[in-house]
This record gives structure tokens, sequence and C-alpha cells, in this order.
């Protein structure tokens, strides 16, 4: 079952780096930079936030296919 | 006798609601799908938040039946609490996903590859099935006086001080640095619920879901009950802000549950029981009593024996 949760992680994790890149790049683009501070940070913070965030996960899916699992 | 009447009044009204929502938007009205799914969404809401309190005074008041115990396990969720757990589990995923699909198509400015109706349309069963559970925990939760995920009454120093140790040592000691904790001094053994858990990711659970479900209900009701246009901007950036905490919530709880030291969590969270070495290992404060079962590995006893389940 835990191949099957990590597999599950490293879906999910890559689907929101995708999700937090397009964010980010969206957020640069001239059409949002007019649209003013709220508007534009929350795709630009949330997005880089997201990517972030995905990390510790493929991390942990990582260490828990390659290390004995407590429980 | 109460807690069978009660649900099925709440699903009886609830079957009226759909039905006359459903007769009323079949008649010859002028707006299409997307639109058409908004009212019935918004329609249907109190009947749903009514369904939900139903069910969760059913699920406080319903007889216990005998504990069960098994051999070298307890059970830190109840069977319900594992589905419920499930249930919103799909309803956020679904939500979030929808969300993003529907946030990223006006940021790219593209055309669709699945048609938006599609899209909302799942996203209002999704927001649906969300609100019906969490009508439904909280009512039963209230009704049992239920905390064991929260902070206990003059309880934040103790847990903060645990969430601490918890976390890696350079955040861990900045937070008692910033908050004064003595960190020379032993965590508090863990209880039934981790520091993490009662300190951090529960509080931050309630405020994501509190936030998104409160601005995605003004939302739905706008074409219902008109909203300012100001208030209107403020509603839509707080639901898109939710979406990205709620985006944050799930990862973390995932990279935290999936942690190899952790594991034991997780398989609770699939089967409701931990073993008990687990738990006296991991628990130390749950007051875990590994004293074997009689007889059979899965008998009906009459008092539990072991800490208690949410």
């Amino acid at each position: 079952m835990r191949f099957l949760v990590a597999l599950l992680a490293l879906v999910f994790a890559i689907l929101n780096a995708i999700v937090g890149y397009l964010f980010f790049h969206e957020a640069m683009t001239d059409k949002m930079v007019h649209k003013g501070f709220v508007l534009q940070s929350l795709p630009l913070l949330g997005g880089l936030v997201l990517i972030l965030f995905c990390l510790p996960l493929l991390w942990n899916a990582f260490r828990l296919v390659t290390s004995k699992p407590a429980s | 006798m109460r807690h069978v009447i009660i649900p099925a009044i709440g699903v009886a009204l609830w079957v009226v609601g759909f039905i006359v929502s459903i007769v009323l938007s079949s008649a010859n009205q002028p707006w299409g799908q997307t639109l058409n799914d908004n009212f019935m969404f918004a329609r249907s809401l109190p009947f749903t938040i009514g369904l939900g309190i139903a069910l969760g005074y059913a699920r406080a008041t319903w007889p216990r039946s005998a504990a069960v115990v098994r051999t070298g396990s307890v059970r830190r969720f109840a069977r319900t609490t594992v589905w419920l757990h499930w249930l919103a589990t799909l309803a956020v995923l679904f939500g979030l996903a929808t969300g993003a699909w529907q946030y990223l198509k006006g940021l790219l400015d593209v055309t669709s590859p699945v048609p938006m109706a599609m899209v909302y349309r799942v996203h209002y069963i999704a927001a649906s099935l969300l609100v019906l559970v969490i009508a439904l925990m909280l009512t039963d939760w209230w009704m049992r006086g239920e905390n064991a995920l929260g902070v206990p009454k003059g309880g934040w120093i103790r847990t903060l001080r645990g969430l601490s140790h918890e976390l890696p040592r350079p955040i861990g000691g900045s937070l008692a640095y910033l908050l004064g904790l003595d960190l020379r001094r032993a965590a508090p053994p863990t209880e039934q619920f981790t520091a993490y858990e009662k300190a951090f990711s529960f509080p931050t659970w309630v405020i994501a879901l509190g936030l998104i479900t409160i601005t995605g209900i003004l939302k739905a009701m706008r074409y219902i009950y008109p909203i300012p246009g100001d208030v209107l901007y403020w509603v839509s950036a707080i639901h898109v802000g939710a979406m990205v905490i709620l985006g944050l919530k799930v990862l973390d709880h995932f990279r935290y549950v999936i942690a190899p030291s952790r594991w034991g969590m997780m398989v609770a969270m699939a089967s409701g029981w931990m073993s008990a070495r687990y738990a006296q290992l991991k628990h130390p404060g749950w007051h875990v009593n590994d004293e074997p079962a009689p007889a059979s590995t899965e008998a009906p006893a009459p008092l539990p024996t072991v800490g208690g389940s949410v």
C-alpha cells in the first residue's frame, strides 16, 4: 500500500507544481501587472509557495519507498 | 427513536427540496446550464446544511454498541469518521481541481478542452458534499462535546512546547525563542493527537475550510441576493486565496502523514486502527493498554480498554 500512496503523492505533487508554475508564470504577464496588487499577488505568491510545498511531499514519498515505515 | 426520525425527516426534506428545484429549473428559463446549476446549488444549500445537521444529530445520539477490541491494536478513529474523512477528501480534491481549472482558464485566457459548464457542475457537487460533511461533523462534535483535536483549556503553552520539540530544530528553536518557551524541558508526552495536529494542522484546516465555505456560499447566492460589487470583489479574492491555502494544506497534510515515522497514522486513517505498539511508542500520553483481548481477535467487550476514538 505504501508504494501506491507514494505514487499518489508523486502525481499529486507534480500536478500541484504544474499549477503553481502556471500561476507564477501568468502573474508576471502584462495583463496581471495592470490588475493591481491583490489580484497579482495571489497567483504570484500562491504559485511560488505551491511549488515549494511540493518539495517536502516529494522527499517524504521518496523516503516512504526507500525506508521501512514504523507501524 | 429520535435518532432515526430526525435524519429521516432531514433526508425527506432534502429530497423534496431537490425535486422542487428540478421542477423549477426544468421550466422554460432564459439562462444556460451554468447559471441554472448555480441556482440549483444555491437553492439546495439550506437543505444540504439541514441534512448535515440531522445526520450529525443522529451520529451523536445513535446508541453506542459494545466496543470492539483487537489484540495489539487500538482504535484511533471511529468507522464513520474514516468514511467522512475520505468523503471530505474527495470533495476537497474535486473542488480544488475544478476551482483551479476555472481560475486558470480566466488567467491563461484559453479555450477549455473540457466544457466549462461540466467543470462548474462538478465544482457545485463537490461543494455540496463538503458542506454536508462540515455540517454533520460540527453538529456531532458540538453535541458530544468532542475536542480531542483541540488544545485543552490552559494547555496552549504545553502544546506549543510539544510543537517546538516536534518541528525540525531550526524552526522549532525559532518558534520557542519567539514565544519564550523553555526547550530544555522535555517534550510533553504525545496524546491521541500530536502537538502539530492540535496546535497547527487542525486550526489551519478550520480557517481554510471556514473561509472557502463562507465565501463560496456568498458567491453562490449572488444571483439570488445581489451583493455589492466591492464586496463581491473581496469575497472572490478571499475565495481564491482560500483555494491556495487549502491546496497548501492538502500538500502539508499529505507530507506529514506519509513520513515513514508516522506511517501508523496513515494506516489508522485507512482502517481506523493503530497498532498498540506504535501508539505506545509514538503516543505515550494516550493511556493505551496493550492487554490482549479475550479469546477471539475481534470480540465485543463491555468497556473500552484503550484510549477513546474520535
